[in-house]
């Protein structure tokens, strides 16, 4: 068992909170883009690394350069302004592609 | 693409080894699919309903966190969250599924978390982090799940490939291709006994005579 961190990258209102948790928090800026950030977090081996949704589409290559590794897992939250189900819609359709249906019943809301 | 060899005994032999070895394959491919496929039902079965019900979750604890900003000055709150007291770390294992190596995660928040003082922060804040702190966990139990997930699609997916290509393609191949072997044997030997026949047939003709 190897020790790890996390990281939450994402807009400041969001990632905040977490901070006070020991959570390496990041927001994007000009001296760092997420991308740079995300990049350093895989280099340095960060077990789990937190993104909000908005960041996603700028992040989609480098997420998808590390589905293949065990670490780190990225999972993607809503960020404080809401959420548009997009990280629930990644799995979905990944189990869709795999499977050939939805595995995962439509919960009633 | 038909596969071309020449009608040989030799190649015959080869031919048959080939697929007698592609149908092993193929068997035992089909059953780390059929494996696979029963993990991952029972991961996503374990799975299911987890991500709304922490979205809901993490929205209320945003709720909660913007009563505490709402309540405090904006350099107040970051004065009172710039230096964390508390380390949240990740014990990092790994457990295996087939050749899969996933990941495990075991989460611990270490030190402490109001590291601020208690005059000038609201209760609001004190109860936003409680609700942020027991939230990690899940998250944390949400990014295992999710990679679980996405590294045995992928498995399943290339899986499923490499046994369509080996029955609808490389068997049957090597099907017809030895197939045309035999035939084209089976031809060269007709075509011998007719000749030594009428050989026989000429030689007894001559000594007739």
């Amino acid at each position: 068992m190897a020790q790890g961190r996390v990281a939450f990258i994402g807009d400041a209102d969001s990632v905040l909170g977490f901070r006070a948790l020991g959570v390496e928090t990041i927001v994007p800026s000009e001296s760092e883009g997420a991308e740079e950030a995300f990049d350093r977090l895989v280099r340095e081996g960060v077990s789990v690394i937190m993104i909000t949704e908005d960041l996603m589409d700028e992040l989609q290559e480098k997420i998808d350069g590390t589905v293949h590794m065990a670490v780190p897992s990225v999972v993607v939250l809503p960020g404080i302004r809401g959420t548009g189900r997009r990280g629930e819609q990644t799995i979905r359709e990944l189990i869709i592609r795999a499977v050939g249906v939805d595995l995962m019943s439509e919960e009633p809301r | 693409m038909a596969i071309v060899v020449s009608a040989t005994r030799m190649e015959l032999l080869n031919l048959r080894k080939k697929a007698k070895l592609a149908r092993k394959g193929h068997k035992l491919l089909k059953d780390k699919l059929d494996e696979l496929m029963r993990q991952f039902k029972i991961l996503i079965s374990e799975y299911e309903g987890a991500r709304q019900e922490l979205e809901r979750e993490l929205q209320e604890a945003y709720g909660e966190f913007l009563f505490a900003r709402a309540a405090m000055t904006e350099p107040g709150l970051l004065d009172a969250l710039r230096y964390p007291g508390a380390e949240a770390k990740v014990e990092t294992g790994t457990r295996k599924i087939m050749n899969l190596v996933l990941p495990v995660f075991g989460v611990s928040i270490e030190g402490r978390v109001r590291n601020y003082g208690v005059f000038d922060t609201p209760a609001e804040l004190d109860e936003a982090l409680r609700v942020y702190s027991e939230l990690l966990p899940k998250i944390i139990k949400l990014a295992e799940q999710e990679k679980a997930i996405s590294l045995l699609a992928r498995e399943i997916d290339t899986t499923r490939r490499r046994v369509n290509a080996l029955e609808y393609k490389l068997i049957p191949e090597l099907e017809e291709a030895i197939r045309a072997i035999r035939l084209k044997l089976e031809e060269m030997e007709r075509g011998n006994l007719t000749r030594l026949m009428k050989v026989k047939e000429m030689v007894e003709a001559k000594r007739g005579i």
